[in-house]
């Protein structure tokens, strides 16, 4: 497992320590009570970790361990914290060494997984990829957010339309939808163009027929405001006679 | 064996393990003899070990499962209902017989990328429990008739000619009502089963623009090779069908499909092809990371507009789906008005915006959708 990267920026100042024989295994985890570990085996040292650490966490973990024992088996590590499946742990891990610091701030508060780290695999991680990813978490996205938005990045990079534009915004939500609207561009103008030429059609100021996208269906959304159920129907009878104007939007 | 597709084999191949209960089989001594040097001694705990530990294989451990072979005896039922009969897809009536899984061509689309969790390419020894199971199935009919195909986690033909099990198959059918055999494929490895004729027994072939194939069906055979394939089928006297499935967007979409269809009308008359059916692109969700990984991150499918649809999977918009269908069917029906065309593990909605009607009602297609009694 490569672990000779510098992994500095794992560490977080927090004030809390603790200490296994001679090894500082973690510097933080306010959320852990300080213990003295010194005279407890290993697997019992990593079944309490287990319970409080997400995965950075026990990254950070297996790497201090790492420095001061460089025959311990780190494979064995994860497996005992229940991170079985090594392939993906092995190129989290690498992507880990490469990542910014920022990256592996946001991972650790929003409990990544290795397998969230699927959105990076078999990507050659540039210094402009890089500088995309430390200016978006300044957006401070939830990890949902998070994950769609490197993904619809890294389709943009590799079709040549990440554009500046997507390095300087300040709000998580409007990036990702701005992304979003660039990734899926095609969709977004047709859906426009619908909506554009609906909106035309004269139904009257009692009714509204919007169009609304539900994942890979376009739908149509009548509403219809009436006083009197006389008035209802004349409305239903104008929508009823700008049928084919509605069929021919649509097309 | 033909030489160079016994080279094909010898490259697309690291390692064949024969299962201890398969080691008598036809097939297992058909590897044997075929491919000496590639034989491993199978080991239960060893293979054991490979097996990934949980969910999805990773791309390496999916490409690896592409170049080891497994020769084993299936110990479920081999006869299942085909996965696209639900209440969600309008599906014809059709049934699928998995004689191995896993693939050794490599489609950028395929959905065994996030199917499979095994790290083989497993051949199925025991056919003859396949047969019988046939057997059964066609006394349930009563004389009615359903299709069966060998290729809905493997290609049919892909490993045939080693196998041989397409020949028996069409053997068994031989003197049998109420079934007909579809096999499905993207290779031309159809010589060795020229002299076997049959009315019950169909080779479809999955097509696409050339443009399509070169970019995202990695490993198979060319149009021009499919296409020859399938003349030389018709001409045995084989029914013959084509799939093009799945119709991928890209920005020349409608002059490569209209090539096609030129292509297939120049080729093959409607009264030679009972059925053309049509789908478009989709994916499981979880199945993008895997595709982007193992492939160019550019290609027209990794670059595709993919929506969730109603059935979890990930489709392009519905009124472009319906719009290359209908640019496919109208393309075909301006060549010859008598061409068959029917939507794959398609939505009623896009039936309607295709057909404006429902599959049952289409002329030419009812009997293919009409119920049949369930198995
Ligand atoms: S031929 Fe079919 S099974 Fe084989 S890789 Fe392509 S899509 Fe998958």
């Amino acid at each position: 497992m490569n672990f000779a990267a510098d992994l500095s920026s794992l560490y977080k100042e927090t004030p809390v320590e603790q200490v296994w024989g001679s090894i500082r295994l973690t510097k933080g985890f306010s959320n852990l009570k300080q213990i003295n570990l010194k005279e407890i085996p290993l697997q019992e040292v990593l079944s309490f970790l287990g319970e409080g650490l997400n995965f950075l966490d026990h990254v950070r973990v297996a790497k201090c361990i790492k420095l001061a024992l460089p025959d311990f088996d780190t494979d064995e590590y994860f497996k005992a914290v229940n991170y079985h499946h090594t392939s993906y742990l092995l190129k989290s891990l690498e992507l880990i060494s490469i990542l910014p610091k920022s990256f592996i701030d946001w991972a650790t508060e929003k409990n990544i997984s290795p397998k969230d780290f699927r959105v990076f695999f078999g990507v050659d991680l540039n210094d402009e990829l890089l500088r995309f990813i430390d200016a978006s978490l300044q957006t401070k996205p939830s990890k949902s957010e998070g994950l769609l938005i490197f993904e619809y990045a890294l389709d943009l990079y590799f079709s040549k339309s990440l554009d500046e534009k997507f390095y300087n915004f300040k709000d998580a939500s409007k990036l990702l939808s701005a992304l979003k609207k660039k990734r899926f561009l095609k969709t977004f103008e047709s859906d426009e163009l619908v909506e554009s030429k609906i909106s035309k059609i004269d139904f009257g100021s009692d009714s509204k027929l919007k169009t609304m996208r539900d994942g890979d269906k376009r739908l149509l959304f009548l509403e219809v405001k009436s006083t009197h159920p006389l008035k209802l129907k004349t409305a239903i009878e104008r929508i009823s006679q700008n049928i084919t104007k509605i069929e021919d939007a649509w097309n | 064996m033909e030489l160079n597709l016994l080279k094909h084999y010898q490259e697309s191949f690291d390692n064949i393990y024969i299962h201890p209960d398969s080691l008598s089989s036809d097939v297992a001594r058909r590897f044997t003899s075929l491919f000496p040097e590639k034989i491993k001694s199978y080991d239960e705990k060893k293979q054991q070990k490979l097996k990934p530990s949980s969910g999805i294989m990773t791309s390496e451990e999916f490409n690896q499962s592409k170049r080891n072979i497994l020769i084993k005896p299936y110990e479920g039922n081999f006869f299942k209902q085909c996965p696209g009969n639900n209440s969600l897809s309008a599906c014809c009536n059709y049934f699928v017989l998995n004689l191995g899984s896993q693939c050794h061509f490599n489609c950028s689309y395929c959905y065994l990328q996030t199917f499979l969790n095994t790290p083989y390419l497993i051949v199925y020894s025991n056919i003859e429990k396949a047969l019988a199971e046939l057997e059964d199935v066609i006394k349930k009919l009563n004389g009615k008739t359903v299709r069966v195909g060998t290729g809905e986690v493997i290609d049919s033909l892909g490993l045939d000619p080693i196998t041989e099990y397409s020949k028996k198959i069409i053997h068994f059918l031989k003197d049998k009502e109420g079934v007909t055999l579809e096999l499905k494929t993207k290779s031309d490895f159809i010589n060795h089963l020229l002299s076997e004729a049959s009315e019950k027994t169909t080779f479809s072939w999955s097509i696409n623009p050339e443009l399509i194939i070169k970019e995202e069906e990695h490993g198979t055979a060319n149009l021009k090779q499919r296409l020859e394939a399938a003349r030389k089928c018709r001409d045995a006297g084989f029914k013959i069908g084509f799939h093009i499935d799945p119709v991928i967007w890209h920005s020349d979409w409608k002059k490569s499909y209209l090539e096609l269809i030129e292509s297939i009308n120049l080729n093959f008359k409607p009264s030679d092809v009972p059925y053309i059916s049509l789908g478009a692109l989709r994916i499981q969700p979880e199945q993008r990371h895997m595709m982007k990984e193992r492939f160019k991150r550019d290609s027209f499918v990794n670059q595709a507009e993919m929506l969730k649809s109603s059935d979890g999977k990930l489709r392009y918009d519905a009124s472009l789906r319906s719009e290359m269908f209908k640019f496919i069917v109208d393309g075909f029906k301006s060549k010859n008005r008598a061409w068959n065309i029917f939507l794959c593990m398609e939505s009623p909605e896009t039936w309607l915006s295709t057909y404006e009607n429902y599959p049952s009602k289409v002329d030419g297609l009812k009997d293919l959708f009409t119920p049949r009694p369930s198995l």
